[in-house]
């Protein structure tokens, strides 16, 4: 079974003594591999949270996640990462980069951790995710220099240099403006259609869940309804 | 590799702060292995012992310097106060003879210092102080000397003193300290030095003919004395040697002794000062650590286990005080002193000379690195694990 499969997902926070927020209550999903899905939905309506425990950064309450047949949710420490490490690319709102370091070092970090990349491969492999995506002349760059389009396109040339098979992208278009959002999500779907990358996104943007195979509609930590825009 | 990189890259971004931390630090680290001298049990069980016994034994304290009137209750001015009694006759000197011997009453004792490093050298037990001195001296011996565990000498050996070859006969433990609560060293810690106990006036004039009279009027002291015999002795002094003496009661003393007061005082504010500033060295490392909160979880979240974040966390908490632990070592192990010479020309010549290390002193730098090592293990600890709950909660705070 290819893809992520996962049922029964829950996820509570105590915010204080004693009030209790269900951010996440039983949801149950199917992304085929190779799919592009969004979800959309209100805010708090547990979107982030969902793709936190797909992504293995959130552990849920109750439920079970596979990821191409084998479970993963009950997984921890060190297998944890170096599963995260070989099979998600994660895209932030915020870009999550490191100010201080180079283009380059930004987008290498991931195969500092895989054991399966010499390092030897190290400089090719950054220059071909870095061409890819247009920023091949800004290597030597610190990604505070860069425009916000250009540092999305770094995160997301770090989310697929290790190879990882599934990007999970919480609202990679929340900080552009309307021209760099439909550039970043054109790559997005060259990922998925041309790359054969499983992708998940969060998003506002309806206009962009549109151009997705999939639409998951939540409200209050459930899934609301799942729709497929083309088939 | 890759950790030292990343270890190195964090300081190299932190610089300016590690600088001026680092001073800091240093000077109040160098501070740590006196204070956890001074606080160790085992002084200040000799002190409370003293103390102790200084209280079971009917003991006058004889001010003749550093009088405080102010400090001195109404009663201990009785002795001075007191109608001299009629002339006897006796001198000074008789009454010293007689107070010093075996059966005499008085006592005292002094500290010789090394010029350059103004640590006690010989210290001189004489009287009735011998029995107060934390030591057992035999009683049938005039004189009785003692090398503490660190001092250069060590018993069966022997020692010149003004041209006289004296056999060292005895050990003293370290962390000795002496009791006298007017005397402004109070409770100052003798390693290092050599012990002399001598019984008779006859055998300190004999032996320290030299300087015997600096022991009679720094710490005199008498025990089981009544007022009478008191009072001949308090205006024989004045009379021959025009001092004005005071006595003091052992109860008073120790009711009121500011000396003793002032240890306190001071150990308190040394231990505060200590605590604040360890807890600003925590505080400083654990805002340094935070500051790489963002980077340590975009690390983690592509794939850097949790053990590799924390060593990171680590080693860059103990590296943080790495040049200030080291200036701690480096007082240890190279004392540096400087001697001073003035010629009569008026020129002066300074002279860089290096003491001794003393394995006590080296213990407590070890203690204090010890600690400190604690402290920075348990800061990384904590935010090691605020940082894992922080993650495990998609990077949201607390
Ligand atoms: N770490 C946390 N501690 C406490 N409550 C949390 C935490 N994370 C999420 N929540 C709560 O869970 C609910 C869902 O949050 P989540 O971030 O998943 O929403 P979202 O759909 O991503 O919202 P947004 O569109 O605003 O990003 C919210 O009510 C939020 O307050
Ligand atoms: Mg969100």
């Amino acid at each position: 079974m290819d893809g992520i499969f996962a049922k029964g997902l829950s996820k509570s926070y105590r915010t204080s003594k004693d009030s209790v927020v269900n951010a996440v209550c039983g949801v149950d999903l199917e992304i085929r591999g190779g799919e592009i899905a969004a979800i959309v939905g209100p805010s708090g309506s547990g979107k982030s949270t969902l793709l936190n425990m797909l992504g293995l950064i959130v552990r849920p309450d109750s439920g079970e996640i596979l990821l191409n047949g084998e479970r993963i949710d009950g997984m921890r420490g060190g297998k944890s990462c170096r599963f995260r490490n070989a099979n998600f690319g994660y895209v932030m709102q915020d870009f999550a980069l490191i100010d201080g370091e180079s283009v380059y070092s930004n987008i290498r970090l991931p195969m500092l951790y895989n054991k399966k990349i010499g390092f030897r491969e190290y400089r090719r492999r950054v220059r071909e995710a870095a061409e890819s995506l247009g920023i091949a002349d800004k290597l030597r760059r610190k990604p505070s220099r860069l425009s916000g389009g250009e540092r999305q396109r770094v995160a997301i040339a770090r989310a697929i240099v290790c190879g990882q098979p599934v990007i999970l992208a919480d609202e990679p278009t929340g900080s552009l403006d309307a021209e760099n959002r439909s550039r970043v999500m054109d790559i997005l779907l060259d990922l998925c259609k041309n790359g054969g990358r499983t992708v998940v996104i969060v998003t506002h943007d309806l206009s962009l869940a549109a151009r997705c195979d999939r639409i998951i509609r939540m409200r209050d930590g459930r899934i609301e309804a799942d729709e497929a825009e083309k088939t | 590799m890759k950790l030292i990189r990343q270890v190195l890259n964090d300081f190299r971004r932190e610089l300016v702060w590690l600088i001026v931390y680092s001073v800091l630090a240093s000077t109040v680290f160098c501070t740590l292995p006196g204070l956890f001298g001074a606080l160790s049990s085992e002084s200040r069980r000799q002190l409370y012992e003293i103390e102790e016994e200084l209280r079971r034994s009917d003991l006058s304290m004889i001010v003749t310097k550093g009088l405080r009137i102010g400090s001195v209750p109404e009663d201990a001015r009785v002795a001075f106060d007191a109608p001299p009694r009629p002339y006897t006759g006796r001198t000074l000197r008789a009454m010293l003879e007689e107070g010093f011997s075996r059966e005499g009453k008085l006592g005292s004792f002094a500290v010789e210092r090394d010029a350059d490093t103004g640590r006690a050298k010989y210290v001189f037990f004489v009287g009735k102080y011998v029995d107060l001195a934390p030591v057992a001296v035999p009683e049938d011996c005039d004189y009785y000397i003692c090398a503490s565990e660190g001092a250069a000498e060590s018993a069966g050996g022997t020692v010149t003193v003004f041209g006289e070859e004296l056999p060292i006969t005895g050990a003293v433990p370290e962390g000795t300290a002496i009791y006298h609560p007017v005397h402004p060293y109070a409770a100052e810690n003798l390693d290092g030095a050599l012990y002399v106990f001598i019984r008779d006036y006859e055998s300190l004039r004999r032996i320290f003919w030299y300087s015997h009279t600096t022991f009679i009027n720094e710490n005199l002291i008498a025990v089981g004395a009544d007022r009478e015999e008191l009072a001949e002795l308090v205006s024989a002094m004045h009379r021959e040697t025009g001092q004005y003496v005071c006595v003091q009661t052992t109860e008073e003393l120790l009711g009121v002794s500011t000396e003793r007061m002032k240890t306190y005082a001071e150990l308190l504010f040394k231990l505060s000062a200590v605590f604040a500033l360890l807890a600003a060295m925590a505080l400083n490392i654990s805002r340094a650590i935070r500051r790489w909160g963002t980077e340590y979880s975009i690390h983690h979240l592509f794939g850097a286990p949790g053990p590799f974040i924390f060593a990171r966390m680590l080693l860059f908490g103990l590296g943080y005080n790495l040049i200030a632990v080291e200036s701690m070592w480096y007082r240890v192990l190279f004392p540096v002193g400087w001697t001073f010479t003035y010629f009569a020309d008026g020129t002066v010549a300074a002279e860089k000379t290096r003491g001794a290390v003393s394995a006590a002193e080296a213990g407590r730098t070890a203690v204090s690195t010890g600690v400190i090592a604690a402290a920075v293990l348990a800061v990384c600890v904590y935010e090691f694990i605020r940082f894992k709950a922080k993650f495990s909660k998609g990077m949201r705070g607390e």
